[in-house]
């Protein structure tokens, strides 16, 4: 690749890592016709296929997309590996199944410990909206007990609203606490059970909750630090130079 | 501009419109990249809808701050609305016979609308932003009776390095607000009614509010925030109005009346802005996150009278009751089956 194709290629790869949930191909589009006539091409089938691995990686797409990550071995068949995968996989259609949804879940093992990953996707243009949530829990035998098993993981989340000449971005990572299960020993059903039940407190009284609090009065907090609804005086500005340099007078006086 | 440059600019903006503002400079620099080496007007386009992060300089006379933009740009110098004067982005030395300099009538107006800018945005933003007009007399025309661009611009950075999730509201640890309106003022008609000669101006006003917040919720129990790792909400918004206001002849009273006219525009449609982001984009970038995990759920509480999307805990409460109900009502119909049998 010479120098210059090079830098196109990473102005490329920066735009398109940027993308939005769900958005990835829209940019690409874009990005082709404004690039078709270059010559060599920049957008080759290589070039893409690169680009979008490592977008998918990055934001958990890559969970329900058809690329494989080449660090995974998903063919793990131990009875624990089988049964968080069984039990995984009926949470995910429970509870993130829907109109504009795509979602999906891994679980692989390394040695005797677990990762499970969850990737939820949503893109409704029609409602200018899209989000994401990338999960990554591990669950793994506590060092100071072979029986006990400690799960803990963090979740990525973006969302995107586009509607109207706006364009906002929501992004936030949150590290879950450690939990110890409460059962024991090598029972994979059991311990299957007690991970999904974590993970659902996680979501319910957690994650949601941290939303939920994020947003809470942020046009009184955050939102009015930047930028107050009206002025101290709770009277709109007067834009009458003469009042104003009347004032400046009687400050300069006052001061004297 | 040619239809080649029209279709570029158009994609470009596209994809700008849908990237976060948080990586627009990064964005901006990648695109101009890409577009052919003589297609200035894309690139132009691009600085002017977008801009990148506003950059400050300090005009050595006043102590005051003015903004860099490039409207007051003459290649590596700026002119100071505060002194008229330009300088050099680097040395700070006086650059002169650079480039272009209002008219007297246009300096007039520049003077006042910096003034009372000024005093408006320390009411709204605080007396640490920084805010900067610039008036340029309308191509072919040298005194702004027949009209004139205008580009107001505020700046208003905050940074707090707490890390400290404490309190019991969503505070900032970082944030961002900029402001650019754009001001086409043109003539439209002259009336010579009953009442004297009287000039008719259109104003066309497109905004761009631009906003950075790093937030610090209140803490709860079973996570952790790092350092790196805070909630962040960056956007962009855009808006057009456009009025038409006559005023009296008299070019000094039409400077002052040209200037109320485009604060109080400018102060109406921030208030709208500003709505909107609180009431509208920040509320549903909150309830698409909370559809992901509940979607499969929304439609069945919706029908049990649940509207509010926006509770997601009230949400969840909802839907454990409805669970409890279910429940028992199992359980009593399986006593009945068994006193039955």
């Amino acid at each position: 690749m010479s120098n210059d194709n090079k830098e196109d290629f990473n102005a490329v790869r920066t735009l398109l890592l940027a993308s939005p949930p769900g958005q990835f191909d829209l940019i690409l589009d874009e990005l082709q016709t404004l690039l078709i006539n270059r010559d060599p091409p920049v957008l080759t089938d290589d070039a893409i296929s690169s680009i979008r691995n490592e977008y998918n990686s990055k934001t958990g797409n890559i969970v329900i997309s058809s690329n494989k990550d080449p660090n995974e071995d998903n063919n793990s068949q131990d009875d624990i590996s089988s049964a968080l995968r069984k039990t995984i996989d009926k949470h995910v259609e429970s509870r993130f199944k829907g109109k504009a949804l795509s979602s999906g879940s891994k679980v692989t093992r390394s040695d005797d410990s677990y990762r499970i990953n969850l990737y939820a996707e949503r893109y409704d243009p029609n409602n200018f909206n899209a989000a994401s949530w990338f999960a990554k829990y591990n669950l793994r035998l506590d060092a100071e007990s072979d029986k006990k098993w400690i799960l803990d993981g963090s979740v990525d989340l973006r969302s995107h609203v586009f509607e109207n000449e706006g364009n906002f971005h929501y992004e936030t990572t949150l590290n879950l606490d450690a939990v110890k299960l409460s059962c024991d020993g090598v029972e994979a059903e059991n311990i299957s059970k007690s991970v999904i039940q974590n993970i659902r407190r996680w979501e319910d009284d957690v994650i949601l909750e941290h939303v939920r609090i994020t947003f809470e009065n942020i046009g009184d907090g955050a939102l009015k630090t930047l930028r107050r609804v009206m002025p101290v005086t709770r009277t709109r500005f007067d834009w009458n130079v003469r009042t104003h340099q009347f004032a400046k007078t009687l400050t300069h006086d006052v001061n004297k | 501009m040619t239809t080649t440059t029209t279709v570029s600019t158009t994609f470009c903006i596209n994809i700008l419109n849908r990237l976060s503002f948080g990586g627009l400079e990064e964005n901006v620099k990648a695109l101009e990249s890409l577009l052919p080496a003589d297609d200035k007007n894309t690139a132009r386009s691009l600085h002017e809808k977008f801009g990148t992060k506003l950059k400050l300089l300090t005009d050595p006379t006043c102590a005051k701050k003015f903004i860099l933009h490039i409207t007051n740009e003459e290649g590596s110098s700026y002119r100071s609305p505060w002194s008229n004067v330009y300088y050099s982005e680097f040395t700070l030395a006086v650059t002169e016979n650079v480039g272009y300099m209002p008219s007297p009538s246009i300096r007039e107006i520049e003077c006042h609308a910096n003034e009372l800018f000024e005093s408006y945005c320390h009411h709204y933003y605080g007396k640490k932003c920084v805010s900067s007009v610039y008036i340029n007399d309308k191509e072919g025309e040298e005194n702004g009776k027949e009209g004139f661009n205008a580009v107001f611009m505020l700046f208003k950075e905050v940074q707090n390095n707490s890390i400290n999730c404490q309190g019991d509201t969503t505070s900032l640890s970082e944030g961002l607000w900029n402001s650019i309106h754009n001001f086409e003022v043109r003539q439209v008609q002259l009336d010579h009614g009953n009442k004297g000669k009287r000039t008719e101006f259109l104003y066309k006003l497109t905004s761009t509010v631009q906003l950075s917040m790093g937030l610090l919720p209140a803490s709860i129990k079973g996570c952790e925030l790092n350092n790196d790792d805070i909630p962040h909400i960056r956007g962009s918004l855009a808006r057009c109005v456009e009025r038409t206001h006559g005023l009296p002849d008299d070019s000094h009273v039409s400077a002052l009346s040209h200037v109320a006219i485009m604060g109080k525009m400018i102060e109406e449609l921030e208030l709208d802005m500003r709505s909107n982001i609180d009431a509208l984009y920040l509320q549903k970038a909150k309830e698409i996150i909370c559809r992901v995990l509940l979607e499969k759920q929304v439609g069945k509480v919706l029908k049990h009278g649940i509207p509010n999307l926006n509770d997601p805990s009230g949400l969840m409460a909802a839907l454990k009751k409805k669970q409890e109900n279910l429940n028992s009502n199992a359980l009593n119909a399986a006593l009945l089956r068994r006193g039955k049998k």
